[in-house]
């Protein structure tokens, strides 16, 4: 018996053998877990380390790209160009041919000088990956900083385009030196290096002491990926890291925590980027093909209780359809146009021709007044915005139901124009918010929103708008855009959501980016 | 001998005990509810338990006793809903191959194999995941693996079956194929698939709220255990009655299950043990 | 004996071909674009038609289904499973990264269950119908009753927020294990010590143990010696058959403990439609679970020679 049992139990380990060897094949690379955190603590006093706790993994998050890379040109907060590694630009003549003029003493981490020529490669290299590709005509080098791009049609957004271009070296790009090569390495001009890379894990990054802007005064920044927002407060709580939050596009500090966190001595910012949460109408059947329906829903909704009580009074309910402080925004519309007013609610929907029955439900010609709200999953927020707007629609006898559906499905949804209502959120910087740009949300246009609010006269205005490369008469245009938008109601604006990014006490210097794809680590000192 | 079954059978009445109590609240839940399972009232969020909402409040003020309670008729019955499904096909199945035998026994046993070692949570998450969360969705997703253990199991019931005397005697005098599967096969093995189903209730009541738990499970606001997990998940550390009392009724419900199907299984037949094991 | 091994050889890879072309297709199938979810999860909003257009062109997404099966065969017969459209890196890397993570979880899991659970069924098996028979059954019933992650969420709100002991998230240092092992090894222990207990008593009520014990030879040496290993073997196969669904229940345990493994690493594949790195997952999965199948039932076929006649079979 003992012989046989020798027998099974040598196969038994011998198993267990090939598995391990199976694995351990398999996992070498992960079984050197450098505890990148366990340097926090250094000997030498002086030295700054940032810890952050981020949600994503280093290299498939924006704001990490962009502490190593940056743009010839970058964006403000309100969405105005701004120089970057090219120092100025003109547009002589046609509007189709722009000169860039290169910042000299920039160079990149493998100590390349970045000049004419590499801002060239740059440009070719992301013009594969952009829109404003297709207009490429092709782009020269003048002299040694100075970079000409011939455009073969009029685009408006070229230079918003490049706040979203990363200027790489020729020696990052897998094959080296060839534009259509895909990135394989952090070679960039920014404030930062990388120096140690773990996937889903940590990132190691250190001064770029050779930075042609203003040094930061943080030696090294530590970047933890720690995917639950809950595990990234506890974290922070406990000083493992030193500020959450900030490495995201919006809150993904969730709101219900930052009371308990302020209370215990935390540092809270809320950054507005003016991107609003949405709820958007099919304007293309009953019953929001009437606005006077559109307009009463509304006005049917309690914001500034929703924000308060849901969200802590973190953010701002919003009345315009986008920030009306963007460059583009809709500066000069009456804000007051969709505040929250239950009575004049209840006599639009009268005036509609929606009746209250005996059961307290709104009815026309006998037909219940129900809907369908269709909320992407994954869409911040949106389950706890959709349940309390079913609350407050049920107060004026409207049914609403809810969808969730995989993002993929829902966005299906909204190109073949099939759902009533929708959980969105108006575009950021760089690209043009609110949705009034060719082919935007409210341009007929639109292959994704072809149920939106859509109008001939509309559309003439905005292409005008865009097509005109005048600023001050494109503004008089987008103005009047806006006008006819807000008359018509076509969304209902919820609240803005803001960026919370959280941090230690000991931190002081915090300045949000100018846009939420960006960190701005000038002048943020540990004590 | 009977101090031995004794304490057994306590457990077993224990757990007919926790079953009855949980169907009488699904059934009576518009009477046990004191509030509307679905009423929000966004001042009154996240009350501590006790005062007006005997378990408190949720994130958007809805009392979360009524939603338990709601939810039990739910949970339940979808699990009901998901194990009979899966009795269906798995005893359909396993009956044909046992019985039948031959090329056909082969392959959907082969099959079977194949599909037991899937692990069945990565094939939901797999399909919920691409065609979205539903009920449909869900069904479908743990029916698609579920139904392979009643086939493996009726298989082998059928196979020892087939070689008694009582089906050898009927065959003999020319009692027909479906006159001895559905007169005498399927009778004879119910006992089994009822100690199966009744486990099985338990794993399927876990599996949905896990499911639910991704946010993979049924649609907002449905009052479900596992998906007021995962609405609560975000108050974990700040306000904790909102998760514990969910959680805590997800466990009863399985104990009840699990003590009920361990002690049938040891009033069964001896053999049970053997083809059923954990 | 040879015949055997060929057809279940044949089936098995018919299996891990079929898996993959099954989750591939679909995926194809469903709604929802890739390059829609992709750029959305980096840059936090809906792509425009003509960024879309881009995205598709620069990662081979615009190539119809069939054309993209052969060329996945084509590849996979170089040990080749594609490039993740997410990330851009090779699907195996990205496994390999992960792997070890997952595996190392699992496996302490285990060990740890199978530490706490074989004295415990060995405990009850040899007192059937004591008191500590009677404790341990219901514990582990009600064990089994609790679902995984929500244990997990309780013991991080007990140990990491209100005690402070342990860190509730993340990897690398020894005190990262403590928790999502814990969590993992309750529910497994559980199971293998009512696994352990069956098997026990089944070999104690054996011919040889009978007259083992008629032979006056002492109980600790019968129980230890003779049964336990005895019935070790069952338990170990099932151990064994099990491992895929081992590794399956981490997933949820990783999504609650932020672990960066494969599972969590899969589940945002699945959202984000990320079609290389599903189906080259699935397919290294099924190939694993088939393998270990393979592998335990070839072994006990070889040392048990009634097996040998019935095929293996259950």
């Amino acid at each position: 018996m003992t012989f046989k049992f020798f027998h099974k139990g040598a196969a038994l380990v011998l198993l267990c053998l090939m598995l391990f060897v199976m694995i351990s094949g398999c996992g070498s690379n992960a079984s050197d877990p450098k505890k990148v955190g366990e340097k926090a603590y250094p000997s030498d006093q002086k030295e700054q380390v940032l810890r952050l706790g981020a949600a994503r993994d280093f290299k498939s998050a924006a704001q990490g790209r962009n502490m190593v890379f940056e743009y010839l040109v970058s964006v403000d907060h309100e969405g105005n160009p701004v120089p970057m590694l090219a120092e100025l630009w003109e547009i002589p003549g046609d509007s189709k041919t722009y000169v860039f003029k290169i910042r000299e003493g920039v160079t990149f981490h493998n100590g390349t000088e970045f000049d004419a020529s590499l801002a060239k490669f740059a440009l070719e290299y992301n013009a594969n990956n952009s829109v404003w590709g297709k207009y490429l005509d092709k782009i020269e080098t003048v002299d040694g900083n100075t970079v000409k791009v011939y455009l073969k049609d009029y685009y408006p957004l070229f230079l918003q385009d490049l706040a979203k271009n990363l200027v790489v070296s020729p020696d990052a790009v897998d094959p080296k030196g060839d534009p259509s090569g895909k990135l394989a390495e952090y070679i960039g001009t920014g404030p930062f290096k990388l120096v140690s890379y773990h996937k889903d894990r940590d990132a190691e990054l250190v001064r770029n002491d050779n930075y042609w802007g203003k040094k930061s005064e943080i030696n090294r920044v530590i970047w933890k990926t720690i995917p639950d927002p809950h595990a990234q407060i506890v974290a922070l709580k406990a000083g493992d890291v030193d500020m959450i939050g900030i490495t995201e596009h919006h809150s993904s500090v969730p709101y219900v925590e930052v009371p308990a966190m302020e209370d215990a001595g935390i540092n809270v910012d809320k950054t507005s980027y003016g991107r609003y949460q949405v709820l958007e109408f099919n304007t293309l059947r009953e019953p929001f093909n009437d606005r006077k329906v559109r307009m009463a829903f509304n006005y049917a909704i309690d914001k500034e209780k929703m924000v308060r009580e849901l969200f802590h009074g973190l953010t701002e309910p919003a009345y315009t359809i986008t920030a009306p402080w963007f460059k583009y925004g809709p500066s000069k519309v009456n804000s007051k146009y969709f505040h929250y007013d239950l009575n004049k609610a209840k006599s639009l929907l009268t005036e509609a021709g929606w009746s209250m029955n005996s059961s307290g439900k709104l009815e026309k010609e006998g037909k219940p007044l129900e809907v369908e709200l269709l909320i992407p999953a994954g869409e911040a927020n949106a389950d706890a915005v959709a349940i309390f707007v079913q609350s407050e629609l049920k107060k004026i006898g409207v049914e609403l139901k809810l969808l969730t559906l995989e993002s993929g499905a829902a966005w299906d949804r909204s190109k073949q124009g099939e759902y009533e209502m929708f959980v969105h959120h108006s575009f950021c910087l760089p690209w043009v918010p609110g949705g009034i740009d060719i082919g935007g949300k409210y341009h007929s246009g639109s292959t994704s929103w072809p149920a939106a609010y859509h109008s001939p006269e509309l559309d003439r205005l905005i292409e005008e708008a865009w097509l005109t490369p005048d600023e001050s008469k494109r503004k008089e245009l987008i103005n009047k855009v806006w006008d006819i938008l807000h008359y018509e109601a076509p969304c209902i604006p919820l609240y803005d959501i803001v960026k919370v990014s959280a941090y230690r006490e000991s931190i002081t210097g915090f300045k949000p980016a100018p846009t939420m794809f960006d960190m701005d680590f000038s002048e943020i000192k540990i004590n | 001998m009977s101090k031995k079954i004794f304490p057994k059978n306590r457990l077993l009445i224990f757990g007919l005990f926790l079953l009855t109590l949980l169907i009488m609240v699904s059934l009576l839940a518009s009477y046990v509810a004191p509030f509307d399972p679905n009423y929000v009232e966004v001042e009154n969020r996240l009350n501590r338990p006790g005062g007006k909402n005997i378990l408190g409040t949720d994130g958007y003020g809805r009392d979360i006793f009524s939603r338990i309670v709601f939810g039990a008729r739910f949970s339940l019955s979808l699990a009901v809903l998901v194990v009979l499904i899966n009795l269906c096909i798995g005893v359909f199945i396993g009956t044909a191959s046992g019985f039948f035998g031959g090329a056909v026994d082969e392959l959907t046993m082969r099959l079977v194999d194949i599909l037991l070692a899937f692990p069945n949570i990565i094939f939901a998450l797999l399909v919920i995941g691409i065609l979205g969360p539903s009920i449909p969705n869900l069904v479908f997703a743990l029916v698609a693996l579920g139904w392979t253990n009643y086939a493996r199991i009726t298989r082998g019931l059928v196979l020892s079956l087939k070689e008694q005397d009582f089906i050898i005697s009927i065959k003999a005098i020319g009692g027909g194929d479906f006159y001895i599967i559905t007169r005498h096969v399927i009778p004879s093995i119910i006992p089994f698939l009822v100690v199966l189903a009744t486990l099985n209730m338990g794993h399927m009541i876990m599996s949905i709220a896990a499911l639910s738990f991704l946010g993979l499970g049924v649609q907002i606001p449905t009052p479900e255990w596992g998906s007021m997990l995962s609405e609560g998940k975000q108050f974990i550390f700040t306000h904790p009655h909102v998760i514990i009392s969910p959680g805590l009724a997800i466990i009863i419900a399985v104990f009840a299950f699990n003590l009920l199907g361990d002690g049938l299984r040891d009033v069964l037949d001896p053999r049970t043990k053997e083809i059923i094991k954990t | 004996m040879g015949k055997i091994i060929i057809q279940r050889l044949v089936i098995s890879i018919l299996v891990m071909l079929a898996a993959s072309f099954l989750s591939y297709f679909f995926l194809y199938m469903a709604p929802g674009d890739p390059a829609v979810s992709i750029i959305k999860s980096q840059t936090g909003r809906e792509p425009t038609q003509a960024e879309i257009e881009i995205f598709r062109e620069n990662r081979n997404l615009n190539i119809p289904l069939l054309d993209n099966i052969t060329i996945w065969f084509g590849m996979l017969s170089k040990g080749d499973l594609g490039i993740s459209v997410r990330t851009g890196e090779p699907v195996l890397h990205e496994f390999k990264d992960r792997f070890g993570a997952t595996f190392l979880l699992a496996v302490i899991s285990l060990v740890l269950a199978v530490l706490i659970a074989f004295p415990l069924g060995v405990l009850a098996a040899t007192r059937p119908g004591s008191v500590v028979d009677h404790v341990t059954r219901v514990i582990g019933l009600g064990i089994l009753s609790i679902p995984e992650f929500w244990l997990g969420l309780m013991l991080m709100v007990l140990f990491s927020l209100t005690l402070k002991w342990l860190p509730s998230f993340g990897y690398g240092t020894i005190y990262h294990f403590i928790l999502p092992t814990v969590t993992l090894s309750t529910g497994m222990s559980a199971l293998l010590m009512r696994l352990m207990r069956a098997s026990m008593l089944e070999v104690l009520n054996l011919d040889y143990i009978k007259m083992a014990r008629s032979k006056g030879l002492n109980r600790p040496l019968i129980i230890w010696k003779h049964a336990f290993r005895n019935a070790l073997i069952p338990v170990i196969t099932i151990i064994g058959t099990q491992f895929g669904h081992l590794l399956a229940g981490t997933i949820i345990i990783e999504t609650v403990f932020s672990w960066p493994g494969i599972g969590k690493y899969l589940v945002d594949s699945i959202y984000a439609r990320d079609y290389p790195v599903i189906q080259g997952f699935v397919f290294i999965i099924a190939a694993m679970f088939v393998v270990i199948n393979l592998l335990v039932d070839l072994s006990y076929a070889y040392l048990d020679p009634r097996i040998r006649f019935e095929q293996g079979r259950n």
